[in-house]
């Protein structure tokens, strides 16, 4: 587990390099959950899946209608690694 | 490592064949797509770099002219030592830093455990039944506990056949043929199944002076002639200390007294009093007897008779 280190809004789109604006609109969609929703404060996970989605969008063209499926079956693949390694 | 080599395109590829060409192997080496494979990290990172390189124009002219090598870096003049660190792959992509988002779930992230509830299902879903991890047998013990440990509840220490010791917790008011389940300290388990439990029968051994009826306790109380005619203070004794319990004068025997509390968990101790007569009945208990009956005759058999 990485230690929780806790981004404001603004700070995590910088870190991850993508505009504020584009992150609000992930976080509408739902396609991130801040660690803390009511306080825009996310943390390493939300910042490593902020990347993810940029690469999935920009480097492997993805479209929008193809994140949200990719970003569920990870999801789920990683969670059986998980489970499997336990 | 030469960047075009990297992206298998050729030194007069468009920029569009260069991002096609990038894209696909993005795809294919991506760490998150292929969590926990070192091979796919550094691939990608190389793949990183050489785009990097290659999708700048600017970029890609000072490394044609042989300015800048295949990181990106300005060339040394000769004799120069290589700056430091210089342009790496950007590790974790776009902004660099920071770990891949399948190092963030490896050890159960918290967008990856929305799944928890429903590991049967996506076993079931991947491999078409329902893959529960097997679980070995149990192993059944039988542990023999004393009265008042039952009912007040204890913990005891009991050896296994292999030698190991097994702290076992008696919740207070167990009774006899109640099992304990142990989970876990069964048969061991092996080859990824779990360890089955150990199930301990309770036999709870009886009092000399208690009975149980549920909750409240049942004793039977030797009382004097004294005790029951003239009345008393009498010891009784209790899962716990002993207490005082009054005898009020002119108590038949058998007559039944309550302790409140004095059971199982919050019960009554119901005291019956059996009247015991003195080792020896001389002739002078019988003079007594004899000359207070002839003032005080009773039947007590009155209404007796008619059985029919």
């Amino acid at each position: 587990m990485y230690i929780k280190k806790i981004f404001q809004l603004s700070e995590a789109a910088e870190v991850a390099g993508v505009e504020v604006e584009i992150v609000t609109t992930w976080i509408e969609r739902e396609w991130i959950v801040p660690a803390e929703p009511d306080k825009r404060q996310l943390d390493q996970e939300d910042v490593a899946r902020i990347k993810l989605i940029q690469h999935l969008q920009s480097d492997m063209g993805i479209n929008e209608e193809g994140i949200p499926v990719i970003l569920h079956l990870l999801d789920q693949l990683y969670h059986l690694h998980y489970q499997l390694k336990e | 490592m030469d960047p075009y080599s990297v992206l298998g395109v050729s030194k007069t590829a468009t920029a569009d064949e260069i991002k096609s060409a990038y894209r696909k192997l993005a795809k294919k080496h991506h760490p998150d797509l292929n969590p926990g494979s070192k091979e796919a990290e550094k691939k990608f990172k190389d793949i990183n770099t050489a785009n990097d390189i290659l999708s700048d124009p600017a970029l890609r002219g000072k490394f044609d002219r042989g300015e800048v090598d295949d990181s990106g870096n300005p060339k040394a003049p000769p004799g120069w030592e290589q700056p430091g660190a210089g342009r790496q792959g950007q590790r974790g992509g776009a902004g660099g830093g920071g770990p891949f988002y399948y190092e963030t779930q490896a050890d159960g992230g918290r967008y990856s455990s929305q799944f928890g509830g429903m590991d049967g299902d996506i076993f079931e879903s991947i491999f078409g039944r329902k893959q529960r991890p097997a679980v070995s047998e149990d192993r059944h013990y039988s542990l023999e506990i004393s009265f008042k440990d039952a009912a007040l509840g204890a913990e005891k220490e009991i050896t296994l056949p292999d030698g190991k010791k097994l702290k076992v917790k008696i919740p207070p008011g167990i009774d006899s043929g109640k099992k304990l389940r142990l989970k876990g300290l069964g048969e061991p388990g092996s080859g990824g199944s779990l360890a089955g439990d150990a199930i301990v029968e309770i036999q709870v051994q009886a009092s000399k002076i208690f009975s149980r009826n549920g909750s409240n306790l049942e004793l039977e109380l030797p009382v004097s002639l004294k005790e029951v005619i003239v009345g008393g203070e009498v010891s009784v004794p209790t899962l716990s200390a002993n207490v005082m319990m009054k005898i009020p004068a002119g108590s038949a025997n058998g007559a039944k007294m309550r302790l409140k509390g004095k059971g199982i968990s919050g019960g009554d101790l119901i005291v019956s009093l059996k009247v015991v007569m003195p080792p020896q009945v001389d002739a002078e208990l019988q003079e007594v007897v004899n000359k207070w009956s002839e003032k005080h005759p009773y039947n007590p058999r009155e209404g007796f008779t008619d059985v029919h």
